[in-house]
């Protein structure tokens, strides 16, 4: 069932009106690395738009360019061509501080591992990103998060004497206590166990819809991408194709059409 | 296997070994250089410029050694046995024996050495014009002073202050390209010659050359054996016969290498080890995962070791060769601050790089073992699970040694409480070095409080770079004070050595002004002053009092606390009917006019205490040129470090000293005679100054003893700040991806950046005040010990160079090494990838 993602997916018209509706837009988003006869072309023409509070993921063999998408969409490298819109921000001009000060008010990571500084408390780490932007910690917020994912007890502990559940945990509560255009997780739960990855994601899913937030992830993992709502393929730096509510069967079925992964 | 892993671990931990073989490199340097000083104290020297002709020179001993078993070096001109020419003159090895003697003689206005015209044949002077002196007026002149004057001139040459003319018969030059220059020379008839010499024209030296057939060494084997009591040299050992000021020096490199090798090489090995630790614990996670997969605690250490071996064993091998560049940077810095003479060459042979390199890969090994110890035997699980978090516990061993170092540091430093005098000082210097130990392994715990005392405020400071950089140091006191703890040991050690130079100096002087109270110091121009150039400058009409005074040293030998004990001391010879009027001594006890010949003496408060003298008792003594001699202490005085710790009379003390003259006179004139005075003598030829132009005794010692210090505090200043810069590098480094993640955070480089800012200057000023607060007890005590005053009168220009320079380059270091840490992109640092 692979289609034409490109039209597909660009259901909301350009601009102007959907600027509380879209978190992310990518527009015509080229990626090329190194000049001449020996470059690399990482991604070919990207075209996304990604409502507020969507829980996508994005899947692809590897060296479809799902890294550099990743990258380029968070606002962590420019692309060479098109535009990348955060909310309504185009951040694909923005110099790297300027950048950086945008990334921490807009953007939430989740990573793989090695997500905690040790030294901070849970409830210091999870305010890190306000107190880097020297933004006032809203309280209230932060309770609810806290309680949300479940961490109310652990507040004062440090991230060693923390499961790598509770951890993940953590860090989810850190995206998205500045309240973020969209959060980025990259294989969040590559480090889990399976129940406790199901777990982090079941989390993630929830958050998503609770908290009206945006989340894009990115995966080779079928059974993590069917907690996802709409699940999108990535391949030799284009989009093949996307599903809503995927099954992981759906989604192993699909990617073997993609080659090897 | 372990090969393969040894290779693979060094390829996946570059930076960190990196670390570890520029502290082993720069460690070996420093060991290599400092054994070259001490070889070079043993075995080099200057070229013979005079004595080049004989085959063997033969001089008295010029060292003795002391019960403890101490070899003194004399600095005073030992007499040959009064045999021992004549034994030398019956040996069948000898063809010819010569003797020589040396007067120091001005000749109008430089020093010139006067020798007896048979001691020509020692050397490789030729007459080129006239003939030999045979009249006690005539002088055969040579080299650069030929030029001044002619055959038939007339000279006036000085000694000890009387002029004597003379007429120049001759004119000699080296037949040898190269003339003699470290002094100017000029040949007496024999017979004046030895009249003007010290010790009654006996030989100081003799040369002798050998029968055809015989080598020199056979010779030197010969002379050995026959005369006891006599010390021989061939080739380029010569020199050391001829000059006097190269054994001095030999002395003082052998004494400079030793004390400061022992400092500096406890510092490197601390860097080496604090260095290799880092290391390790930086690699725990790789040794958890190897002990998970079954590796024996064994096995582990067996690794670690082995890679030490390979880092550590090319570190030092490289590090060996500079080494001997650094010696010579040494040398001449020595040689600039007058502590040796500018031609003074340095041995080279390998036997100090040797030294060095098994003793820096040895203490890197025992180091390693040590460091392995902790991965070694950790539950492999749980240091998996707690592998990204540093340890911060210390164990139990060095938190109690640590201690007790420090305890017994800190009441060495009191010692001048219960004791008084130099003596006691040696308390507190020694204390230094318990206290710097001490605060090596203290250091993460002395961080941590110290964080708990600084860090409150910053961690509730509303800068996220400050809260992170508090909090960080706070977890992490371990990592933190392997850059602190360096600091503040160079600090402490820097200010202990310049503050203990000022604070003697700054007495010494005190004590001088206060006790010169003569109105003129008469000096011989560029030689001393006779016993009849002191009768000339007494009869000067207007001199009420003329004091004359000779310099040298004595050495004390007495027993300490049950133990045999031996300490020289500058030494005074004065006239003993010396009055107040030109000298002050602060008399305690007896006086100075009871000094009488050779067996009598007044010693210092100081001198006194140490070898538990009173007035009557009698006290061991050597000479400047090792006379054994008992004497009876008729006086005691306070103003030892100004004058001397040692008094004799003033003839009595001439007669064992190399020139056999004062240095100079002190006059007292009668009221409104001074200025009349002072012409009369500065015509009369002399080098006449007011009271102010007399340094305190030993100034001169002590400012080249303080350029000693300074350039040996340079090195080891310089050393602290290469391996201060390196732990600070390996250390940031580990911090890759911490900073990664703040910047995935939100963090811009420049709240990174400023964040490493603020953790430099909590690591500056931590060790700072650690280094002031390590350096506080000795210096106290140093201070109470010399002058009585608690507080220790240091320049501050120099406490705050020292603290600057460090903290300074502490803040330098950590900046750059966070700038190179941030080059990779954040995202491939974190990525998905652990």
């Amino acid at each position: 069932m692979t289609m034409n993602i490109n039209t597909s997916i660009e259901t909301s018209p350009p601009r102007a009106q959907s600027s509380t509706r879209q978190a992310l837009r990518l527009e015509a988003v080229v990626k090329r690395y190194g000049t001449g006869a020996s470059a690399v072309m990482a991604l070919r023409g990207i075209d996304l738009t990604l409502s507020r509070g969507s829980f996508s993921a994005i899947m692809g063999p590897s060296g479809s360019g799902k890294s550099t998408f990743l990258n380029t969409a968070a606002g962590l490298d420019t692309p060479t061509s098109g535009s990348v819109w955060i909310g309504d921000t185009d951040i694909s001009r923005m110099r790297a501080n300027r950048l950086a000060r945008f990334r921490r008010e807009h953007v939430g990571f989740i990573f793989q591992a090695y997500n905690l500084l040790p030294a901070l408390t849970i409830e210091q780490n999870v305010t890190l990103p306000l107190m880097l932007a020297h933004t006032r910690v809203d309280r209230a917020w932060l309770d609810r998060i806290i309680r949300a994912v479940g961490l109310g007890e652990l507040r004062d502990r440090r991230p060693a004497e923390l499961s790598g559940g509770q951890q993940q945990r953590v860090a989810i509560a850190r995206a998205l206590i500045t309240r973020p255009d969209a959060v980025f997780a990259d294989e969040p739960t590559g480090a889990l166990d399976s129940r406790t990855g199901r777990q982090v994601l079941e989390l993630l899913a929830q958050m998503t819809r609770e908290l009206n937030q945006t989340v894009v992830m990115v995966t080779h993992d079928p059974v993590v991408a069917s907690h996802a709502d709409r699940v999108i393929y990535l391949a030799d730096g284009a989009f093949v194709g996307y599903q809503d509510g995927a099954t992981t069967q759906q989604i192993i079925d699909q990617m073997s059409g993609l080659g090897e992964w | 296997m372990v090969n393969t892993l040894v290779r693979a671990a060094i390829r996946q931990h570059k930076g960190s070994f990196v670390g570890v073989f520029v502290a082993v490199l720069t460690a070996t340097m420093l060991a290599t250089g400092l054994g070259i000083l001490i070889e070079s104290g043993i075995r080099g020297g200057v070229h013979p410029e005079r004595y080049s002709a004989a085959d063997v020179m033969v001089g008295a001993q010029q060292s003795f050694d002391t019960a403890e078993g101490v070899t003194v070096p004399l600095n005073e001109r030992v007499p040959l046995p009064a045999d021992a020419l004549a034994a030398l003159r019956q040996l069948p090895a000898a063809a010819r024996v010569v003797a020589d003697t040396t007067t120091p003689l001005a000749w109008a206005g430089s020093p010139v050495e006067a020798h007896g015209w048979s001691s020509a044949a020692l050397t490789p002077y030729r007459l080129v014009h006239g003939h030999a002196p045979q009249a006690p007026d005539q002088v055969v002149v040579t080299g650069a002073a030929a030029t001044r004057t002619e055959v038939g001139a007339t000279i006036t040459l000085r000694h000890g202050g009387v002029p004597a003319r003379y007429r120049v018969v001759g004119i000699a030059a080296a037949a040898t390209a190269e003339q003699p220059a470290r002094a100017q020379h000029v040949f007496l008839s024999d017979a004046a010659a030895s009249a003007l010499a010290p010790l009654g024209g006996a030989p100081s030296v003799v040369g002798v050359f050998a029968r055809p057939g015989v080598s020199p060494d056979q010779l030197a084997g010969e002379i050995r054996t026959g005369i006891p009591d006599v010390a021989t040299y061939t080739g380029d050992q010569r020199g050391n016969a001829e000059f006097l000021d190269v054994g001095v020096a030999r002395g003082t490199l052998v004494a400079i290498g030793s004390s400061f090798a022992g400092t500096a090489i406890l510092i490197a090995l601390f860097v080496v080890a604090s260095t290799l630790s880092l290391s390790i614990q930086s690699r725990r996670r790789d040794y958890a995962l190897m002990r998970a997969i079954g590796a024996t605690p064994l096995q582990i250490i067996h690794l670690v070791v082995r890679e030490v071996l390979v880092i550590a064993g090319a570190g030092a091998l490289i590090g060996a060769a500079p080494g001997y560049l650094l010696a010579s940077a040494m040398r001449f810095g020595f040689a600039q601050a007058g502590v040796i003479p500018a031609d003074f060459a340095l041995a080279s042979s390998p036997i100090p790089a040797l030294g060095a390199i098994v003793l820096v890969v040895a203490a890197a090994l025992l180091a390693a073992v040590v460091a392995a110890r902790r991965p070694a035997r950790i539950n492999p699980i749980e240091a998996l699970r707690e592998a990204s978090t540093t340890p911060a516990r210390l164990g139990r061993g060095r938190t109690t040694t640590g201690i007790v170092l420090g305890i017994v540091g800190l009441l060495a430093s009191a010692m001048p409480l219960v004791v008084q005098g130099a003596i006691a000082v040696t308390g507190p210097a020694a204390a230094l070095l318990l206290l710097l130990i001490s605060a090596g392994l203290l250091g993460p715990r002395l961080v941590r409080i110290a964080m708990a005392v600084f860090g409150g405020p910053l961690r509730r400071s509303p800068s996220p770079s400050a809260f992170l950089a508090a909090t960080n140091a706070r977890s992490n006191s371990r990592r933190l004070a392997a850059a602190i703890i360096p600091i503040a040991l160079g600090i402490g050690l820097g200010l202990v050595q310049v503050g203990t130079g000022q604070i003697v100096a700054t007495e010494a002087s005190a004590q001088s002004h206060a006790g010169l109270t003569a109105d003129l110091v008469v000096a011989g121009g560029a030689s001393g002053i006779s016993g009849d150039g002191a009768a000339v400058i007494a009869r000067a009409p207007g001199v009420q009092a003329a004091n004359p005074v000779a310099l040298s040293d004595v050495t004390l030998s007495y027993v300490l606390l049950g133990d045999p004990s031996s300490q020289q001391y500058a030494a005074q010879g004065v006239d003993p009917s010396t009055d107040a009027s030109t000298l002050d001594l602060d008399m305690v006890a007896g006086s100075l006019h009871s000094l009488k010949g050779i067996q009598t003496v007044a010693l210092s408060t100081d001198a006194a205490q140490a070898a538990g003298a009173h007035v009557g008792d009698t006290v061991h003594e050597h000479l400047g040129d090792g006379t054994r001699v008992d004497a009876r202490v008729v006086a005691i005085y306070t103003r030892g470090l100004g004058f001397g710790d040692v008094t004799m009379a003033n003839a009595a003390l001439r007669e064992h000293t190399t020139t056999g003259l004062s240095n100079y006179v002190l006059v007292s004139t009668q009221p409104g005679q001074r200025a009349q005075v002072q012409k009369a003598l500065a015509d009369a030829g002399f080098t006449v100054t007011t009271r102010d132009g007399l340094d305190a005794v030993g100034d001169g010692a002590r400012d080249a003893n303080s350029a000693v210090n300074l350039i040996a505090l340079v090195v080891i200043l310089g050393y602290i700040a290469i391996a201060v810069v390196n732990t600070l590098v390996m250390a940031t480094g580990e911090r890759r991806r911490e900073f990664a993640l703040l910047q995935l955070l939100g963090a811009t480089r420049r709240q990174v950046r400023s964040m490493m800012r603020a953790e430099s200057i909590m690591v500056a000023v931590i060790a700072a005040v650690l280094g002031v607060l390590l350096a506080a007890p000795p210096l106290v005590g140093i201070s109470l010990g010399i002058s009585g005053q608690p507080l220790p009168g240091i320049s501050p220009v120099t406490t705050v160079a020292i603290v600057a320079s460090l903290s300074v380059l502490a803040m330098i270091a950590l900046a750059l090494a966070t700038r190179s840490t941030m080059r990779t992109a954040p995202i491939s640092e974190i990525g998905s990838r652990e």
